[in-house]
């Protein structure tokens, strides 16, 4: 292959500049996001285990919604078509003085998209404690919200933190996405330098790289985190 | 005497000259991978845009066409006629702006036909045929806007390319000029005329030629969208092919030249344009004349 290699592109300005302020709004996005993903999974986690059946068809209702359509669409939708529907002015606003609309737009569309999938795997958790830890529970005289808040949930998240890693994971890369409706992450970035230099090849290697050592990052600390939290006893340990 | 000797030699060179070129350029590879590549494989393989019309295109019939794919089939008529293979199959591949180098620099693609600016950095990595088209920089913008020139979206949101020189320009004017533009970043000619359809953004700078045709074929309802202002950048396009052929490189510039000598290549610019009521530049004209070199 003729291509002319020039890793030198990647530490000369403007390049390098380009390359860190990609790598801040993938953190962004994905912090922001993983943010959102987690209140409303719970939330939507919770309701799909509660005792209330249109708690439960709520829950299943946004679960269903969220994780069936592809992402790149729901960022689409909410970036382009959302605004259209909304009334003028609060559709206006959105598309014209809300600061920073393509950050908004991705950290939000990616974070109900996850907090779907978040949903499902505290449902899960919550599911695995067992119905015997929530009827000793009610035997001991606690309403729904406090068996949840002192029995369930406690166990219910040390037990669904290995999956939730990997969502934090898909989170970091799936924020790559966000270039899709104009916002420069690190995959957009590269792209920048690509057209510019068509140095291409070394802007992606290093966005890949970078990348996997972000991800390789997230996977220690949550290792760490689920030894600190583990429960003695109750807890399958490797 | 001496003089009589020397325009001897002259004569004898030249018919010795002569007598190694005309095999060598009369059929066969000769010394050029590019065509001992595509004699091997017994096809050559084009690198096209999936939705740059009219420059190259899938058509609704599934089939690849286009002003540029028009062009470079003059290159793939030569290459047949070098390798004595009437019958030379043509593949196509879809290209992008991330993966089209890659596919150019390690010979997967032996003609890119797309809308590539050609550009000195560029160069570093291919070569590139003579210019077919130019354009430049200008603003997609609402009709109804009654702006005129880039200049009266001072303090406005224009969408521009991502990556793309039009940014790099429209950057450039905001500095000089302290305009105070606030860029905003598409990702395709479609997302961006529909930011300015949406009033998302007020102008979409992009390349003039393509956002024409954009306004001219696209734009609900019609005649809503409009190209506006001079040209802010030079951009000439040239097919891309593989660095360090000078036998395959000789040969491309000689299938443009006859294209451009004869009305062929105005004749192939009203073809896609004509429809669209665009009509063609002088400065292309010009870099027509200018790159019919003689034979």
């Amino acid at each position: 292959m003729s291509y002319r290699w020039d890793w030198s592109v990647l530490v000369s300005e403007p390049y390098l500049g380009w390359m860190i302020s990609g790598l801040a709004w993938t953190l962004l996005v994905a912090v922001t996001a993983w943010a959102i993903a987690l209140i409303v999974g719970f939330a939507i986690g919770v309701l799909r285990t509660l005792p209330s059946r249109t708690a439960r068809i709520i829950g299943t209702a946004y679960v269903e919604a969220f994780r069936n359509v592809p992402l790149l669409l729901q960022l689409f939708l909410w970036y382009f078509v959302v605004p259209e529907l909304l009334p003028e002015t609060i559709g206006h606003w959105i598309k014209r003085d809300l600061p920073l609309p393509e950050y908004w737009t991705a950290a939000i569309g990616l974070g109900l998209f996850t907090a779907a999938r978040v949903a499902e795997q505290i449902r899960a958790g919550i599911e695995a404690v067992g119905r015997g830890q929530a009827m000793a529970a009610a035997a001991s005289g606690l309403t729904v919200l406090q068996s949840y808040r002192h029995v369930l949930l406690p166990v219910a998240a040390r037990y669904v933190l290995p999956p939730l890693t990997s969502e934090f994971l898909n989170i970091v890369k799936n924020s790559s996405l966000a270039l899709t409706i104009g916002l420069l992450e690190l995959t957009g970035q590269s792209r920048q330098i690509e057209s510019a230099t068509f140095h291409g090849i070394e802007a992606f290697t290093a966005a890949t790289l970078t990348y996997v050592a972000l991800t390789m990052t997230a996977i220690v600390v949550m290792r760490a985190l689920e030894r600190r939290i583990a429960i003695p006893g109750l807890m399958v340990r490797a | 005497m001496q003089n009589g000797s020397l325009s001897r030699r002259v004569v004898f060179g030249l018919v010795g000259a002569a007598a190694i070129a005309v095999p060598a350029m009369a059929a066969g590879p000769g010394d050029s991978p590019i065509l001992k590549r595509i004699a091997e494989r017994n096809a050559i393989t084009i690198g096209h845009r999936e939705a740059s019309a009219p420059y190259s295109f899938i058509n609704r019939d599934q089939r690849v066409e286009g002003y540029s794919i028009d062009l470079c089939m003059k290159v793939v008529e030569a290459v047949k006629a070098r390798l004595g293979k009437p019958d030379l199959d043509i593949k196509y591949v879809p290209i992008n702006t991330m993966n089209r180098i890659p596919l150019v620099a390690n010979g997967t693609i032996d003609l890119e036909c797309g809308t590539t600016t050609n550009t000195l950095a560029r160069q570093e990595q291919v070569e590139f045929s003579p210019i077919f088209y130019i354009t430049g920089t200008q603003v997609l913008v609402k009709t109804a806007s009654g702006a005129k020139e880039v200049e009266d979206l001072k303090g406005k949101r224009v969408a521009v390319l991502q990556g793309s020189s039009n940014e790099q320009s429209l950057r450039a004017l905001n500095e000089t000029q302290k305009l105070g533009i606030e860029l905003v970043y598409a990702k395709d000619l479609g997302e961006g005329a529909l930011l300015v359809a949406n009033d998302r953004v007020d102008g979409f700078a992009a390349d003039g030629g393509q956002i024409k045709v954009f306004a001219a074929t696209k734009a609900q309802p019609k005649g809503s969208l409009k190209v506006i202002g001079r040209l802010l950048t030079y951009d000439p396009y040239s097919a891309m092919m593989q660095r360090g052929d000078l036998e395959f490189s000789l040969l491309v510039k000689r299938a443009f030249a006859d294209a451009f000598r004869s009305p062929e290549a105005e004749k192939l610019y009203e073809k896609w344009f004509g429809p669209l009521g665009i009509e063609i530049e002088p400065e292309l004209k010009t870099a027509f004349a200018i790159q019919a070199l003689p034979k």
